[in-house]
């Protein structure tokens, strides 16, 4: 009974054996218009491999979004993690036609990367779902189509 | 007092036509303001070529550094220029207590902009369904719009006249981008308006 009581003791204090949660003061201070970041998949290009980050950022108080993709290189014994590129949208990320981002996703398929947006349109009248599709072509190209 | 032709375009030599049907966006049928903005970029030649590309976006006219004044819509036909309109009377802080209702919880943008488009004017801004927009060539540079040139600020002083006069709008309605939209807050900012504002 002693040691029951103790066990439920340790849990309820949130006793830790070890080092946790390194990185909660660095999440915390994580701009709240950061709304979407999710990492969608590796690259390779010649000896150098990565991931795909997409960032989805609010601004103007969410009046807005802004869409962004990053090429990051994963570390290695010679080199740390390391940022390649980022890449802007400027069609959707236009000042004076503004999109609010509502969903973002992005799947590798057939070696490229495939970014899928649902946004409503500061200019329509009524409310619009505007799809658009994605395709990363190589390090900083790509084509953007709306559905 | 302008003179307009049957197309809604300004027969003033001062104004250079330049239109552009890919920014006209549906019939203009009533004009309430005027919203004076500014485009980040370096020539008006960009802005030209911007307006000329499939579902671009822009105003009526546009002024470039040296003062020209292109027209680039019809004044008959609406442009995509102000998007979500920002509450005017909390602005003006003469919300009623049903307007506040409305308004409660709403989010900027969209929610806010969408209750703000149901009242009838002027309890609201100028919008794009009743409004003109005057562009002035000028760059977003270390986080702000580089200020009008004096040339800018006389032809825009000369539009804005020219434009109250002849089609009747009242001198106080007219409002930089960013006093009735969610923009940046520097645009329009350094431009001087016909009610000393």
């Amino acid at each position: 009974m002693r040691k029951i009581i103790f066990f439920i003791l340790i849990s309820i204090s949130g006793y830790a054996t070890s080092l946790e949660s390194m990185l909660l003061e660095s999440v915390q201070a994580l701009p709240l218009n950061y709304r979407i970041i999710k990492t969608c998949g590796d690259w390779q290009v010649k000896n150098t491999h990565g991931y795909y980050r997409l960032v989805v950022a609010d601004v103007y108080d969410g009046a807005g979004s802004e869409v962004y993709v990053q090429w990051i290189a994963h570390p290695t014994p010679e080199q740390k993690s390391k940022l390649i590129k980022t890449l802007a949208f400027s069609e959707l990320n236009d000042d004076h036609s503004q999109y609010l981002i509502q969903t973002a996703n992005c799947e590798k398929k057939g070696g490229f990367l495939y970014v899928t947006i649902k946004a409503l349109y500061e200019h329509d009248e009524k409310d619009l779902v505007h799809r658009f599709s994605i395709k990363l072509i190589d390090i900083g190209k790509y084509e953007l189509r709306e559905k | 007092m302008l003179i307009l032709d049957v197309l809604g375009r300004v027969q003033n030599q001062k104004v250079q036509l330049a239109i552009s049907q890919n920014i006209e966006a549906g019939d203009l049928l009533i004009i309430h303001g005027i919203v004076v903005h500014q485009t980040d970029s370096s020539t008006a030649q960009s802005t030209l070529n911007g307006y000329r590309a499939p579902k671009s976006n822009g105003a009526h006219f546009l002024i470039d550094k040296d003062g020209t004044i292109y027209q680039t819509a019809s004044l008959y036909k609406k442009t995509r220029h102000v998007g979500f309109i920002k509450s005017r009377c909390i602005a003006e802080k003469s919300c009623l207590p049903a307007d506040l209702k409305k308004l409660k919880g709403k989010r900027p943008g969209l929610e806010i902009g969408r209750v703000e488009m149901m009242k009838p004017f002027p309890s609201r801004y100028p919008m794009n369904e009743d409004s003109i927009g005057i562009e002035n060539v000028s760059l977003f540079k270390n986080g702000a719009f580089e200020p009008l040139t004096r040339a800018q600020q006389t032809s825009l002083t000369w539009l804005m006249r020219e434009l109250t006069q002849t089609l009747n709008i009242n001198r106080a309605e007219i409002f930089r981008h960013s006093e009735v939209s969610w923009k940046q807050e520097s645009e329009g900012a350094s431009a001087e308006l016909l009610d000393g504002r």
